[in-house]
């Protein structure tokens, strides 16, 4: 019967497993796939595929009430949603919620870009989507009318699941009632701006239990305050800052946790900076994260590295290039064998 | 070498080495559960596999089975499907008809490398192609109403990447 394997009538329609080839496939081709037949276009914006697709609402360009009524006949259950709105008439994002309401039980993720939001409107929005994962705010929340004042008084429910936060500005922090400490209080993620006390307190709140932080220092008033805060949960951090004088008066940089290795890309020089202390860092790597070290710490006078998966090369990099350094000081490092160092003022452990 | 017997659906028995009867997570649980032991002259019955495809699935077998258990992948994410090897690519020159049948089987007899080199085959057959170059490549017919296809570009249009 053997013969018969190239007369076989066995069609890509009896194939249970579609959805198994439809992971192989980038978006736009699983656009083209929804548009051959029924079932592909049921299949192919379906299950673990919502993952990697986000809605994009834009009432920027597009009529809002197409939105509408298209999306209420939509079978696919997005997962993540965008919505970019350049004014925040009520009605915008009275229809915005409507719509949110048809994927309610999906939506785990939500960005929200727009110059300003009021606080009943992202508390409205909120309590549209209570399996929120994710939530991205890339709007400066205010108190907004007279008549919504009252709604002022109102907290938002805490979302349970939410455990990722993009918070654009640490300024809508200064409207008490939004209060994200009560909004969050299972945050796993948080990246936000430090330049007020209050965005300091948050951070603080949240050092027990955040795993991975990304902070942006306008200025650096508050950056050694930050410093001080230890984060014993912490698996990334990522912090950058845009301000020339930002490193005026730090001395003394201690990282620890587990450290991009283009961490400092972007960073300008920090002359001032005289010790640098890498306490248990885990790196991408090690090499990398040291070649940026000698144009950015040219001032550098002590590096203490302690309990880092760095080898002899990293090691004779460190010494060769990195001339300002008085005193390196090596504390479980067990893949350097410190042979390679000319100087004495190294004390190895 | 141990050996145990294969029987395809059209009756065909195959006197398979065990290793490598065992890249099957089907016989591999099969053999355990019904404590078959090595030696034992019990044919093992394959009732979804005819004799064409369960050489063809010997075959790949036998090449790979020195290959590592493949990971767990996170599902979430789109995956590669440039990373075919030479030998499964010039393995998997076969018609359509065939290509679609190991699916079958690999599926059915859980094989993942098999099933993942397959899959990765043909969504590269899709890779590229247009709704209608797709429907002509595997004939399959456009049952759309226009309002409902127009209802799928238009929410493409709104669907990106993410």
């Amino acid at each position: 019967m053997a013969w018969l394997v190239g007369l076989s009538c066995c069609s890509i329609h009896h194939i249970p497993v579609l959805e198994l080839i439809f992971d192989y496939l980038p978006v736009p081709d699983l656009k083209n796939v929804s548009l051959v037949c029924l079932q592909w276009s049921n299949l192919a914006f379906s299950g673990r595929r919502m993952h990697r697709v986000r809605l994009n609402v834009d009432y920027r360009y597009d009529d809002t009430q197409d939105y509408l009524t298209l999306l209420r006949g939509s079978k696919r259950q997005y997962r993540h949603v965008l919505l970019e709105i350049d004014s925040t008439e009520n009605t915008l994002v009275s229809n915005f919620i409507e719509l949110l309401e048809h994927f309610k039980s999906s939506v785990d993720s939500l960005k929200l870009v727009l110059d300003f939001i009021e606080y009943a409107q992202i508390r409205s929005i909120l309590l549209e989507v209570p399996n929120l994962k994710k939530l991205s705010l890339q709007a400066m929340v205010q108190s907004g009318s007279a008549q919504a004042a009252n709604l002022m008084q109102s907290p938002i429910k805490p979302l349970p699941q939410l455990t990722d936060l993009v918070l654009q500005s640490d300024s809508s922090l200064h409207l008490q009632a939004f209060d994200i400490c009560t909004i969050a209080p299972n945050l796993k993620r948080l990246d936000m701006d430090c330049d007020s006390s209050r965005a300091l307190e948050v951070f603080s709140h949240f050092s027990e239990q955040l795993e991975s932080v990304a902070v942006f220092f306008k200025t650096n008033i508050l950056f050694l305050r930050f410093c001080e805060i230890s984060f014993p949960e912490l698996l990334e951090i990522d912090f950058y800052s845009d301000n020339e004088h930002f490193h005026d008066g730090v001395t003394v940089l201690t990282l620890d946790g587990w450290l991009r290795c283009k961490v400092f890309e972007g960073c300008k020089p920090l002359p001032a900076l005289q010790e640098l202390c890498l306490q248990s860092a885990t790196m991408d790597d090690t090499l990398e994260f040291f070649k940026p070290l000698p144009a950015m710490m040219p001032n550098l006078r002590k590096l203490d590295i302690i309990e880092l998966d760095m080898d002899d090369s990293c090691l004779h990099f460190i010494c060769k290039h990195m001339v300002s350094l008085h005193q390196i000081l090596l504390e479980i490092c067990p893949n350097a064998e410190n042979r390679i160092v000319p100087s004495n003022n190294v004390r190895g452990h | 070498m141990p050996t145990i017997k294969l029987q395809s659906s059209d009756g065909e028995v195959f006197d398979t080495d065990v290793q490598i009867a065992k890249c099957s997570g089907t016989i591999k649980t099969m053999l355990e559960d019904l404590g078959m032991d090595e030696g034992d002259d019990e044919v093992v019955p394959l009732p979804n596999v005819n004799s064409a495809i369960l050489r063809k699935v010997l075959q790949w077998a036998t090449f790979h089975k020195d290959d590592p258990i493949p990971v767990e992948d996170d599902d979430s994410k789109e995956k590669r499907t440039d990373d075919i090897s030479s030998w499964d690519a010039d393995f998997l020159k076969v018609d359509q008809g065939t290509l679609f049948e190991l699916i079958l089987a690999a599926n059915y007899l859980d094989i993942k490398g098999l099933l993942d080199v397959t899959c990765k085959t043909v969504a590269n057959m899709i890779k590229g192609k247009t709704p209608e170059e797709i429907r002509k490549t595997f004939n399959i017919k456009n049952d759309f109403t226009p309002a409902e296809e127009e209802q799928v570009r238009k929410e493409n249009e709104w669907c990106e990447e993410k």
